[in-house]
């Protein structure tokens, strides 16, 4: 069973045909890319699996549960997580506040408390931090924050959409190096970049996104050697 | 300080109390959707009419001030459900919205003149206790401190419930980011109703306390009162409770100096001269927050 | 398919616009069923040639005084229903049409209008507060319409024409018996005015403060204004406390007077109050509750005279009206209005204008508010009274009781 299954998505805004025909999958405990120039239709396509978007056609589902037609607050309870391009922050509260979101469905005290010292650990820098209001921090720790708030629900699937935009060069080696943790301990992770060589580094396997369709898959030491995407992504 | 002048500043505290608490239903709402609610005037309107019919059938007041309540937050999720909530759905632009509740603020209003008649009616005080302290030569009604108390710890258990609360956080979630409010799994459609639950149930308390002060309500008691209640939330900043206070004490009690020392055919103007005033020079109220750009 | 349902909507909104037209069952329709007159329309016409005599009864209908209209629509009825069992008048049924003037002055103008147009109305009752009745009267004076207001007291307004008539006593009438009860029959040595914010409120303010001067120069004066719309009434309190005033006079409708009372009488039990004609509803007493106990109202008229007149007036408001309303003076204005026109008509034995007119300047006419008899300024000045209510009843002070 594959963990994810996106099946010949179609999503329009108006009559705009913004990903045709989409598919792509996640299996239990890999990293999958999906990258591709600007407007492409990446942070499209997470719209569509997480819920945000309405699909016109095509099927998603998730542990063969079929989520297509399921609004996002459905869609989180299952196991998916997303940490949205922009970060998406609740900048009046405080860290701790936004990382108890990220649980909100989650009750138990203590499970709560534990979640915040895996992030902790995983992000000091939050932890020095943790009262302070998330809209002041710095680009770089409200990424983490971002990450940190999507993995308090233990997710099995882990989606983030340009984590490492706008980084500087040190936090986008480090956020990646994070991603790669997660995924150690056992988080599948889909990954939408614009950073095509970090991502495709790092990925188990790939697909190429351009102006709204699928035009390449492979794995990722595939796609990073391979000339045309060279040419396209990685300025050769 | 002449006694006069303490006594106008003591009404004026009363009346800016009654002004805060009314403000909280605009602030609620504004704050989790970004409307106005035009509706709020005579939804407070019905809130005391509707106390005053279960107490004519002889029912103890505070009960009939919590069934009201209950009703009222219905009739307020009834106008999210049929004004608002479709008019969200189609993304459009926010001034429909506006129209829709001053619509539904005429269907109410009527409909409450049909059913009560459009004419005064009494609306004994049912919170009166009976005693007067003195405070030096200021006589203060038991009244005025039972009305004092009951805004004060509405206001204060409504901030409460919006800061220390599991469902506060998914309000305060919902109002700074609904899209990932959603992505945490919270159900934003509840979280709205559940406000405009709240907004009625403020609206229909102060309604009977309002009514019971001045021992008075009617169908149309809502128009000036909202008006000036939307200048309060205002000035305190949409979307800020204490800020609502502090707007409200401030129109509170410059409107009794005004209407004592210059005429009370001026009263009316100075709730919305000190609006324009603060706005010019603080734009987001006295305690609104400037939307915190993401770095 | 959304189009459809967009011209759709837009029909039935336009159609519910006119069909929400103010009139009430009997009005504009009128109009067009009345023959055309030969004569042009600025000479006093010959009321039609229709088989009724046509009286128009203006008042607000709706809106914020629907109460008092609901009030003066029945009590002329209850006249034209005594003369039609009696005969009618000069043979003929009297027939009624009733024009709602909202209570506004722009709508005033407009009723005006369509009243002159419909040649068969003989004269009009109305309208009810002096902002109307001015604002319509420059048309029916243009028009040769005989307009005969019940209830309206502005100084002004019989002035602006000779078609202009009223049967209310004058602003200054009432003025001055409120003064005289309350310099003579209280003694009252500093006195607050409550002053509602509109002409009839500031107008009769003024009489007022120049009529106690006048009887008792040492008498102080003091006047708040307010405005409807707010029932805090705090400050103004506070102020008359300071200013130790021993007497309070409310030149206001109840229900500013009402909530203004209580909350003055919360502050001092024993002051005293008086208000005005237009006080004497019941409303104020379920306003006032336990408050209204020596609340005194001037007026022409109590339902507890108990002349013959009055009790079939009262017997048969009663039975017309579904709300339990107890009449007030201004109601029976109405009442007395219709009986003096329908009176003048058989004394002259025409339904001209001109004849009409000329009966009105000689005609008495005994109304159950007083013996009606005009001036030469087409007014009828007389002397009002006084109540007050103990346990929601009303009794009457004779104004011989404090007339010096």
């Amino acid at each position: 069973m594959k963990l994810l299954s996106v099946q010949d998505v179609n999503v329009f805004y108006g009559s705009i045909h913004a990903i045709k025909d989409v598919s792509l999958d996640v299996e239990k405990g890999e990293i999958v890319t999906l990258i591709g120039a600007n407007g492409a239709g990446k942070s499209t396509t997470m719209g569509a699996i997480s819920g945000l978007l309405p699909k016109k056609s095509g099927k998603i589902l998730f542990k063969d549960i079929d989520i297509t037609a399921k609004p996002a607050e459905d869609i989180t309870p299952l196991g998916i997580a997303l940490s949205p391009e922009g970060r998406g922050i609740f900048p009046g509260l405080t860290v701790e506040d936004n990382l108890r979101l990220g649980a909100y469905l989650k009750k138990d005290k203590e499970y709560i408390k534990r979640q915040y010292e895996r992030v902790y650990t995983m992000f000091p820098r939050l932890k020095e931090r943790y009262k302070q209001v998330s809209g002041t921090l710095s680009g770089g720790e409200q990424q983490m924050l971002a990450v940190g708030r999507a993995i308090m629900s233990e997710p099995e699937l882990l989606m983030l959409d340009e984590p490492s935009m706008g980084l500087a060069p040190n936090l986008v080696d480090f956020i990646f190096e994070i991603i790669v943790d997660i995924n150690k301990q056992g988080t599948s992770i889909l990954l939408v970049e614009q950073n095509a060589n970090m991502a495709l580094k790092i990925a188990d396997r790939g697909y190429v996104l351009t102006t709204g369709s699928i035009v390449m898959e492979g794995s990722g030491k595939e796609l990073l050697e391979n000339p045309e995407i060279r040419k396209a992504y990685l300025g050769e | 300080m002449n006694s006069t002048f303490l006594l106008y500043i003591v009404d004026g505290v009363v009346l800016g109390l009654i002004y805060a608490l009314v403000a909280c239903g605009y602030s609620l709402i504004f704050s989790i959707l970004r409307i106005v609610n035009f509706a709020h005037g005579s939804i407070y309107a019905f809130g005391a009419l509707m106390t005053l019919f279960f107490i004519n059938q002889g029912i103890n007041p505070w009960l009939s001030v919590l069934i009201t309540l209950i009703l009222t937050g219905m009739l307020e999720m009834l106008m999210d459900k049929v004004c608002i909530e479709p008019l969200r759905k189609r993304n459009s632009p926010g001034v429909s919205t506006l129209i829709a509740t001053e619509g539904y603020s005429y269907v109410v209003m009527n409909m409450l003149i049909i059913l009560f008649g459009s004419g005064r009616n009494h609306f004994e005080t049912f919170y009166d206790l009976g005693f007067t302290i003195n405070i030096g030569s200021l006589p203060i009604s038991s009244t005025k401190l039972v009305l004092l108390a009951i805004s004060g710890g509405l206001m204060l258990l409504m901030t409460y419930i919006i800061n220390k609360t599991h469902v506060g956080l998914a309000i305060r979630a919902v109002q700074q980011n609904t899209t990932s409010a959603r992505l945490m799994g919270i159900k934003v459609n509840r979280i709205v109703l559940g406000t405009f639950f709240l907004a009625g149930a403020t609206a229909a308390v102060s309604g009977a306390l309002v009514a019971g002060y001045y021992q008075i309500c009617y169908p149309t008691m809502g128009m000036v009162m909202g008006n000036k209640t939307l200048a309060t939330a205002l000035l305190g900043g949409l979307g800020a409770m204490h800020g609502g206070l502090l707007g409200g004490i401030i129109i509170g009690v410059l409107e009794c100096i005004v209407a004592g020392t210059l005429g009370a055919t001026y009263r009316d103007a100075v709730s919305f001269v000190v609006l324009i005033v603060i706005l010019i020079f603080m734009p987001s109220g006295l305690f609104g927050k400037k939307d915190i750009t993401k770095v | 398919m959304k189009k459809t349902l967009s011209i759709l909507l837009v029909l039935v909104m336009a159609i519910s616009l006119v069909a929400c037209q103010p009139a009430q069952p009997a009005a504009p329709a009128a109009s067009a069923d009345a023959p055309a007159a030969d004569a042009p329309a600025a000479a006093p016409a010959e009321a039609g040639a229709s088989d009724t005599i046509k009286l128009a009864v203006v008042g607000p209908m709706t809106g914020q005084d629907a109460e008092y209209g609901l009030g003066f629509r029945q009590s002329a009825q209850i006249m034209a229903d005594k003369w039609n069992a009696n005969g009618g008048c000069l043979g003929k049924q009297v027939e009624l049409v009733v024009f709602d003037d909202k209570g506004a002055p722009e709508e005033g103008a407009n009723v005006a209008e369509q009243i002159v147009a419909d040649e068969s109305i003989v004269a009009v009752v109305g309208h009810f507060s002096s902002s109307l009745s001015m604002a319509a009267a420059p048309i029916y004076q243009e028009h040769g319409m005989l307009e005969i207001s019940p209830c309206s007291s502005h100084a002004d307004y019989t002035g602006i024409g000779d078609w202009i008539w009223r049967v209310s006593p004058l602003s200054a009438d009432e003025a001055r018996t409120v003064s005289k009860f309350v310099a003579n029959y209280w003694g009252a040595k500093k006195v607050g005015q409550l002053v509602m914010n509109n002409d009839w409120g500031a107008d009769i303010a003024e009489l007022e403060a120049e009529f106690l001067k006048s009887i008792n120069p040492d008498i102080e004066v003091v006047q708040e204004l307010v405005v409807e719309g707010n029932d805090d009434y705090g400050p103004v309190v506070t102020n008359f406390m300071a200013a130790g005033v021993d007497t309070v006079i409310c030149d206001a409708t109840y229900t500013v007077a009402a909530p203004f009372a209580k909350q003055m009488r919360l502050a001092n039990p024993e002051i005293r109050v008086v208000a005005h004609g237009n006080c004497q509803v019941e409303q104020l007493i379920e306003v006032l509750g336990d408050q209204s106990n020596n609340f005194y109202c001037s007026c022409s008229w109590s339902p507890i005279f108990s002349d013959e007149e009055t009790k079939f007036y009262c017997e048969k408001y009663a039975e017309m009206d579904a709300n339990d309303t107890t009449p007030i003076g201004d109601f029976v204005q109405y009442y007395d209005t219709v009986g003096l026109i329908l009176q003048a008509i058989t004394n002259c034995g025409s339904t001209d204008r001109e004849a009409i007119r000329a009966e009105l300047a000689k005609i008495e006419y005994q109304g159950l508010s007083g013996l009606l008899k005009f001036d030469e300024n087409r007014d009828c000045p007389r002397d009002y009274g006084m109540v007050y209510w103990d346990q929601a009843q009303q009794t009457w002070i004779q104004n011989t009781e404090w007339n010096s």
